[in-house]
């Protein structure tokens, strides 16, 4: 007994001891293993906090068009008032509130756009265009002091994506309008930064939104101000979080997925893998294709490695037989560039991947399995399909 | 969450009662997360998710009857969890400043303080853990029990274990001296 009674006194001064001891951790981490890079002390309060925020908040408004997101709406909706961040942290999934409803999309006259809002959907195009006084700007972020009785609008811009009436999918800039939090956010704004620490911070990034105050001395575009870590800080993301804000603006942006692509379900745009890398060259003939009915997707593809879908047609099973009768007279062909297209086709379907075929050039043959020279009958024999789908004229004309 | 579904970030006088509970509680949890792991890093590591955790969930934190209790549960059982992660992929090594032997200003007996430091380090996470919160937060094996989310015996169990390997390995050592 004497002896666990020992035992344990030894423990208790041992763990006792080092706890106390306990090493300091130092300003920047260099020794291995950990992801997360701590703050020390007090100050991770802030990190910690702020981390939740970003985690949970920031990241789905800039989650853009696939075409499956959740805040496509059928038409385009202004909508009511409602928070900025949809968000219920109880349920933690970052989901934000989905706009419904309609009105026409806005003329390209009415486009508002910088090049930050761009920069967050991944979407700059040509079709951007900078107003000479837009809504939002970009340029020269600053600690916005400005009193509340000389502000006359408060604008948020961010990112989402609509589905027109025709079901086709767009990336959009949003613009909404704050119509509450205005003083919160204001206060919080004009906060100065906190001198940045020589400590290691946490790594997580931040995407604002850009926010735009317009008052009696101009228009402002505000850059949060920023904690010890160099992120926006705490507060100011309380008050990001409590905005309610009213739609004032949805701009499409840039197709996503096409009202083809939905009706055919051909993907709206497909990787021309010929052209990406040449593939050992196949010896004898591709595997037959599973004579099932099939999807034929057609696309032209001009000086990019990506085609844009252009048709799509099923194709029975006795086309797809006719299709197998031809494949023994594919054979490898030396000098064929598989570069050499510009129109080529996907035929996919349940039982099998994918192969594509180009049908312009020397009409290369590509599957999983290898490389060969289209036949000119192959070739031949899908352009008859295309042409008696009745969209032939409008493929083939290209 | 409270019935706005959301966290109080801040109340209207300033305050912020998440970060009131870590300003509080930190620097014990971290000692705490420091005797389970016997890593300083690990624990900061350890301890940063657990806020993470806490903060997630501080309305259920923060109603219960002891907010605290309820932190290091999440602590303990975010350590185990790791552990198991980690288990198959990564050596973890005591600190070397635990491996220096002790100095000779040391009181007469930190030797021996210093070797079980570095015995406990050997041990399974589960029997080190029971031993932390047994000897160092002065748990009862029924609170441990509760925090680690198995049964009394189970911990009893762990710690006789523990113990057991620990006066074996002490003995081996001084009969080596």
């Amino acid at each position: 007994m004497n002896e666990d009674r020992e035992l344990e006194d030894l423990l208790r001064a041992s763990m006792k001891h080092h706890a106390e001891q306990m090493p300091e951790i130092g300003s920047v981490r260099t020794r291995r293993r950990r992801t997360t890079v701590l703050v020390a002390a007090a100050a991770s309060v802030v990190v910690v906090a702020a981390g939740a925020v970003a985690l949970t908040s920031l990241a789905p408004i800039f989650s853009t068009g696939s075409g499956t997101s959740g805040s496509a709406s059928t038409h385009l909706d202004l909508g009511g008032p409602r928070p900025l961040f949809g968000l219920d942290f109880s349920a933690g999934d970052g989901s934000s509130a989905a706009p419904t409803s309609a009105a026409a999309p806005s003329s390209p006259d009415e486009l508002v756009w910088t090049p930050m809002v761009a920069a967050a959907l991944l979407t700059l195009s040509s079709k951007a265009v900078e107003k000479s006084t837009p809504l939002c700007s970009a340029a020269n972020p600053e600690h916005v002091n400005v009193a509340l009785s000389d502000v006359s609008a408060i604008y948020v811009c961010h990112g989402g994506s609509l589905t027109q009436e025709d079901g086709s999918v767009w990336s959009t800039v949003i613009v909404d309008q704050v119509v509450e939090g205005v003083a919160e956010l204001l206060e919080s704004s004009g906060r100065p930064d906190e001198p940045l620490t020589d400590l290691a911070c946490t790594a997580e990034g931040y995407l604002t939104p850009i926010i735009t105050v317009h008052s009696s001395s101009g228009v402002h575009n505000i850059a949060p101000p920023v904690d010890i870590c160099g992120k926006p800080q705490s507060r100011w993301l309380a008050a990001l979080h409590n905005l309610i804000v009213q739609k004032v603006r949805e701009i499409p942006i840039e197709m996503t997925q096409s009202s083809l692509a939905i009706d055919t379900g051909c993907s709206y745009q497909f990787k021309d893998m010929l052209t990406l890398e040449k593939p050992a060259k196949a010896k004898g003939s591709p595997d037959p294709l599973p004579e099932s009915p099939l999807t034929m997707c057609v696309y032209k593809s001009d000086s990019s490695d990506v085609g844009t879908l252009v048709a799509g047609l099923g194709l029975s099973t006795r086309a797809v037989a006719a299709i197998n009768g031809i494949y023994p007279k594919i054979e490898s062909d030396p000098e064929c560039d598989p570069t050499d297209h510009h129109l080529f086709v996907i035929l996919t379907g349940k039982m099998m991947g994918w192969v594509q075929i180009g049908l312009d050039g020397c009409g290369v043959f590509g599957s999983p399995g290898g490389m060969w020279s289209g036949s000119g009958e192959l070739r031949a024999y899908l352009t008859w399909l295309i042409q008696n789908s009745g969209q032939g004229k409008a493929v083939l004309s290209q | 969450m409270g019935s706005s579904g959301r966290v109080p970030l801040a109340v209207a006088d300033g305050s912020d009662p998440f970060t009131d509970f870590v300003l509080e509680h930190r620097a014990s949890l971290v000692r705490l997360a420091y005797v389970i792991t016997g890593d300083a890093y690990l624990a900061e590591d350890l301890v940063q998710a657990t806020l993470l955790k806490t903060y997630r969930f501080w309305d259920r934190v923060s109603a219960a009857d002891s907010p605290r209790a309820y932190v290091r549960q999440i602590l303990v059982r975010e350590h185990l969890s790791w552990r198991r992660r980690m288990s198959s992929r990564e050596v973890v090594h005591p600190e070397p400043s635990n491996l220096v032997p002790a100095l000779a200003t040391e009181q007469p007996n930190s030797s021996d303080r210093e070797e079980a430091w570095n015995l406990l380090a050997t041990l399974p996470p589960k029997q080190r853990t029971v031993l932390a919160l047994r000897y160092f937060d002065d748990l009862s094996d029924e609170d441990i029990a509760t925090t680690m989310g198995v049964s009394a015996v189970t911990v009893r169990t762990n710690a006789s274990r523990g113990l057991a390997t620990l006066r074996a390995r002490l003995q081996q050592t001084k009969d080596n001296a």
